[in-house]
C-alpha cells in the first residue's frame, strides 16, 4: 500500500467508528421510544439499525483496504516494514483525534463514574436501614439507555486516547496475514536471511 | 523551510478557518436569547457573548493564520527538519497538530457552554422566573473547569501526552515482527 492509501484506510476506520457511535445513539433512542410507542415499530427499527452497524463494521473498519485503494488511487508502494509503521502511526493518530472529540462530550460522564462510589455508600445504608430500594436508583428505560450509551462513549474515549492498542495489533496481524510471503521482510530478518 | 513546515502551516490554517466558522455559528444563539426576551439583561448577555466570541475569533485568526509560521517552526522544530518521507518522524508533528485541533475543540465547547449559560440565565432573569436551574453550581462548573484546563494543555501541544504516545507507537512497531 502507498502512504496515501494507508492514511485513507485510517480515516475510513475512524469514520466507521463514528458512524457506529451515531447509530448506537439511534438504538438508544429507539429503546427510549419503545416505552411509549408501539413495540412493533421498535422491533422493526432495531434489526435494521443492527444490520446497518454490522455492515459498517465489516466494510469500513475491517475490510476497508479495497475502498482505501480506490479512494487514494495508485501510488508509490512502501516496503512492508515502513507500511507497518505508517499503518500503526496513522491509526493511532486518528484514534487520538476522535478520542479527544469524544472526551470533550464525556467529561461529565467520567466525573459521574468517578464520584459514583461516594454516592453508593449512603444508598446501601438506606437499603439496609429501611429495607427498601432507594427511589433515586429506580431509573426509567430512557435513563438506563442514556446511562449505558454515555458510559460506553466515555470508555471508548479513554480507550482511544490510550492509543487503541488491541485494534492496531489486530490490524497489523491482518496486514501481515494478507501480505505476500515473499514481501515479509520481518520473517526473513528473524530467520537471518 | 521544508515540506513538513509547509504542510504544518496548511493544516494550522485549515484548523483556524474550521474553528472560526464554528465560532461564528455560535452568534445566532446569542442573538436568539436577546430576541426571545428583549431586556437589559439579555442585551448585556448578548454584548458579553459577542465580546467573548469576537475575542476568541480574533485570537484564533491571529495565532493560526497570521502567526502560523512561527507556530509551525515551534511544532516541527527548527534544528532538525524532518521530511515527511522519513517514516516515523512525522508522527510527533502530526500528534501535536491533532492536540492543537483537540484543544481548540475543547475551548470551543467551553465557550459555547459559557455563552449558553449566560444567555439562559439572562433570559430567566428577564422573565422573572423562579427556577431550580443553577448554572453556576459545582455540578456544572467542575466539568467546565476540567475542559478549560484540558483545552489549554492540548493547545500548548500536550508535550507529555505526545511523547508518551510516540513511545507507545514505537514500542508497538518494534513488537510487530514478533507477532505471528
Amino acid at each position: 500500500m502507498s502512504k496515501m492509501q494507508i492514511i485513507a484506510k485510517a480515516v475510513l476506520t475512524i469514520l466507521g467508528l463514528s458512524a457506529i457511535l451515531n447509530l448506537s445513539q439511534y438504538v438508544s433512542t429507539a429503546i427510549r421510544a419503545g416505552t411509549d410507542s408501539s413495540a412493533v415499530r421498535v422491533f422493526l427499527f432495531l434489526p435494521v439499525l443492527i444490520i446497518f452497524i454490522a455492515l459498517i463494521t465489516y466494510l469500513l473498519i475491517f475490510k476497508n483496504s479495497r475502498l482505501a485503494r480506490k479512494m487514494a488511487g495508485p501510488g508509490e508502494q512502501l516496503n512492508p516494514e515502513n507500511e507497518a509503521l505508517w499503518l500503526a502511526a496513522s491509526l493511532r493518530m486518528v484514534a487520538i483525534f476522535y478520542g479527544l472529540i469524544l472526551l470533550s462530550t464525556s467529561i461529565p460522564t467520567i466525573l459521574n463514574i468517578i464520584v459514583s462510589p461516594l454516592c453508593i455508600r449512603p444508598l446501601i445504608n438506606e437499603i439496609f436501614t429501611f429495607n427498601t430500594f432507594p427511589k433515586s436508583l429506580t431509573f426509567t428505560t430512557a435513563q438506563w439507555s442514556s446511562i449505558v450509551y454515555n458510559s460506553l462513549k466515555a470508555l471508548l474515549a479513554v480507550y482511544l486516547l490510550c492509543g487503541w492498542p488491541q485494534f492496531i495489533r489486530l490490524q497489523l496481524n491482518i496486514y501481515k496475514a494478507e501480505s505476500p510471503p515473499n514481501q515479509n521482510l520481518y520473517t526473513d530478518r528473524r530467520n537471518g536471511k | 523551510m521544508n515540506k513538513m513546515h509547509t504542510l504544518t502551516k496548511i493544516i494550522l490554517s485549515a484548523i483556524g478557518i474550521f474553528f472560526a466558522i464554528r465560532l461564528l455559528s455560535q452568534l445566532p444563539l446569542a442573538i436568539f436569547w436577546f430576541y426571545s426576551k428583549p431586556a437589559w439583561e439579555t442585551a448585556a448577555s448578548l454584548l458579553f457573548s459577542l465580546l467573548i466570541v469576537g475575542g476568541a475569533l480574533a485570537a484564533l485568526v491571529y495565532i493560526l493564520i497570521y502567526k502560523r509560521e512561527s507556530l509551525a517552526k515551534k511544532i516541527v522544530g527548527s534544528e532538525q527538519l524532518p521530511e515527511p518521507d522519513s517514516q516515523i518522524k512525522w508522527l510527533p508533528v502530526a500528534l501535536h497538530l491533532v492536540c492543537i485541533a483537540g484543544g481548540i475543540y475543547f475551548l470551543n465547547t467551553v465557550l459555547w457552554h459559557t455563552t449558553y449559560v449566560i444567555g439562559q440565565t439572562a433570559t430567566l432573569k428577564a422573565r422573572n422566573y423562579y427556577t431550580a436551574y443553577a448554572p453556576f453550581s459545582s455540578r456544572n462548573i467542575i466539568p467546565w473547569v476540567i475542559m478549560l484546563i484540558c483545552g489549554i494543555y492540548l493547545l500548548c501541544g500536550a508535550p507529555h501526552f505526545v511523547r508518551w504516545q510516540v513511545k507507545k507507537a514505537l514500542q508497538q512497531c518494534e513488537k510487530y515482527p514478533k507477532i505471528k
